[in-house]
């Protein structure tokens, strides 16, 4: 930080203190003052004057060369009837024009023309410049950003196609995975008592986490949900138990559906309450369904993940439907085709899910 | 992640007819030149700077924002400034709905689209325009009058750089997100 005094507009106290470099003052924390402090004088002395420095060495070292060189130069006597004066001569040749012949007669004085050694040169030019790493912000290319449009690389049936206009962000056919496949989120607590832990989990202690799992379409979802398999080949991963491996969604219903009851729908909930009766499943609400899981954390680590492989099946909602979604999902997804071309087939789909739980850390 | 339930005390938060929940210890200068949309929530410590001044007698560069916008703690927004043809000038600010603004960010920007989420510490450069569907990062620095398109992923500092690409289905997910956030900030008394 600079400072120094200045005088100001303001009449009352004219002076404060300025950094010439961040262009702060002291006016922002109220310091002003009606005679200068004289810090601008004590910090001038502080800073070595080193452009000054410079300057006196670079004139000592070309005064030494100038005496050197005038009195043996071939072209004072020859220039200097034409007028010029052989001072301004001997400047010429001893800076820039030596000849050849010149420097061969000076042979002894060749010293005189050493290199020169700055004094005060600063190899880190991050502290002179206002802007550092300037070198960097050389012009760089931006990539032409652009709509695409994609298609499954199985069924070659078009998921996403944007619209020309380049200002919108609308698509005419988007067909995205979070539209048929269910919503995976971790549960911060819990409607009933058990006793969810958040981040950061504990090593070597059993704790719960809840998943809560939504359903994006109009149709049962039938669930079921598996682990890797831990063993001694790789005991540094978490052990997960899932206390309801398979449980049913029921289906997301319009807001003015909720109303009018059919029979389809109490057929519905006999096929839930029967599917959904398992310990692990602590909570169905609406179209989502609530269930924990049992984690043991092997070690501590920034972001403990979760690999669960999530399978699926449904009756199909139609044949587009069907296909899209399988070939959408993941790449271990699976549908039968010919069977979802018949009404009332079953989809199927699995996907792996990884977790981030985040950290966990040792605890004393 | 679920998002946590965020409780204010009911008498640090002034609500609007329209939903906007305005925190009482945010610096709100020149209020009738500010707009905004319904069901946004500015948090205590932020500022939002309506009273500088535009060319001309009388004007005063307006500040425009959609609905469902979150402007956290310590965030700042300053109309973006000129010197044009030698008369120094500020000009207005849009942004759009479903725009969350992280802590301790300062925002000059002209404009921002829709569905823009703009992390913690960062810093959006004068006259810098983001598209509709944009995610900033923690601390990005975004250069003045940088033109950010839509779906991009944004981070970095001097200057920012775009690191990625959102998916088609963001702002269903940042819509999503933005009303999630104003239903779960809940008053006690």
């Amino acid at each position: 930080m600079e400072a120094e005094s200045r005088s100001d507009d303001a009449p009352a106290k004219p002076f404060y203190l300025s950094c010439s470099v961040c262009f702060w003052d002291s006016r922002e924390i109220g310091w002003c003052f009606e005679k200068a402090t004289g810090l601008s004088a004590q910090v001038e002395a502080l800073k070595s004057n080193t452009a000054e420095k410079e300057f006196n060495q670079l004139v000592e070292h070309f005064e030494g060369i100038q005496k050197s060189s005038l009195p043996n130069n071939h072209f004072s006597s020859t220039f200097g009837s034409l007028g010029y004066s052989s001072r301004s001569l001997g400047r010429f040749s001893s800076f820039g024009m030596s000849t050849r012949s010149q420097l061969e007669s000076r042979n002894g004085k060749q010293s005189s023309l050493q290199e020169y050694h700055a004094v005060s040169y600063v190899e880190d030019s991050d502290l002179a410049s206002p802007t550092p790493n300037i070198q960097n912000m050389i012009p760089t290319r931006v990539r032409l950003a652009m709509k695409q449009a994609k298609r499954c690389r199985k069924c070659r049936h078009i998921m996403i196609k944007p619209e020309s206009k380049a200002q919108t962000i609308r698509f005419k056919i988007k067909l995205v995975a979070s539209n048929y496949i269910p919503k995976i989120t971790l549960l911060r607590t819990l409607s009933d008592s058990t006793p969810l832990t958040t981040a950061p989990y504990p090593v070597n202690e059993p704790f719960y986490i809840g998943l809560r799992f939504t359903n994006p379409i109009y149709t049962i979802v039938n669930m079921e949900l598996s682990t890797p398999f831990t063993d001694d080949s790789n005991p540094d991963n978490p052990t997960v138990d899932l206390i309801a491996s398979t449980f049913a969604l029921p289906p997301y219903t319009e807001l003015w559906e909720y109303e009018d009851e059919e029979d389809e729908d109490l057929e519905n909930k006999e096929i839930l309450a029967k599917a959904n009766n398992s310990k692990g499943v602590v909570e169905v609400r609406g179209n989502s369904v609530s269930v924990i899981a049992y984690v043991v954390a092997k070690k501590p680590s920034e972001n403990m993940i979760l690999p669960i492989l999530v399978k699926y099946n449904h009756k199909s909602l139609d044949v587009d439907l069907g296909e899209d979604e399988a070939g959408d999902v993941n790449d271990s997804a699976t549908s039968d085709a010919a069977a979802a071309t018949a009404a009332n087939a079953i989809v199927y789909g699995s996907f792996w899910v990884y977790i981030n739980l985040g950290r966990v850390s040792q605890q004393e | 992640m679920e998002l946590p339930i965020t409780y204010y005390k009911k008498s640090e938060y002034i609500e609007t007819d329209t939903g906007n929940k305005v925190s009482r210890q945010s610096v709100i200068s020149g209020s009738q030149n500010i707009v905004l949309g319904g069901k946004t929530i500015i948090q205590t410590g932020s500022m939002i700077r309506g009273d500088l001044r535009r060319v001309g007698a009388g004007h005063h560069a307006a500040i425009v924002m959609g609905r469902y916008c979150v402007l956290a703690k310590r965030a700042v927004l300053r109309p973006p400034y000129k010197t044009n043809k030698l008369t120094f000038s500020y000009y207005p600010m849009k942004i759009g709905d479903y725009v969350s603004i992280g802590e301790d960010t300062i925002v000059e920007a002209a404009s921002i689209g829709s569905y823009v989420r703009i992390g913690k510490n960062c810093i959006i450069g004068r006259f810098a325009i983001i598209k509709d569907c944009c995610y900033i990062e923690d601390n990005t620095v975004i250069a003045p009058n940088s033109v950010i398109s839509s779906f991009s992923i944004v981070s970095g500092q001097s200057p920012a750089k775009i690191s990625g690409q959102l998916p088609e289905g963001t702002h269903e997910s940042f819509e999503a997100y933005s009303k999630d956030y104003y239903s779960k900030f809940l008053s006690v008394r």
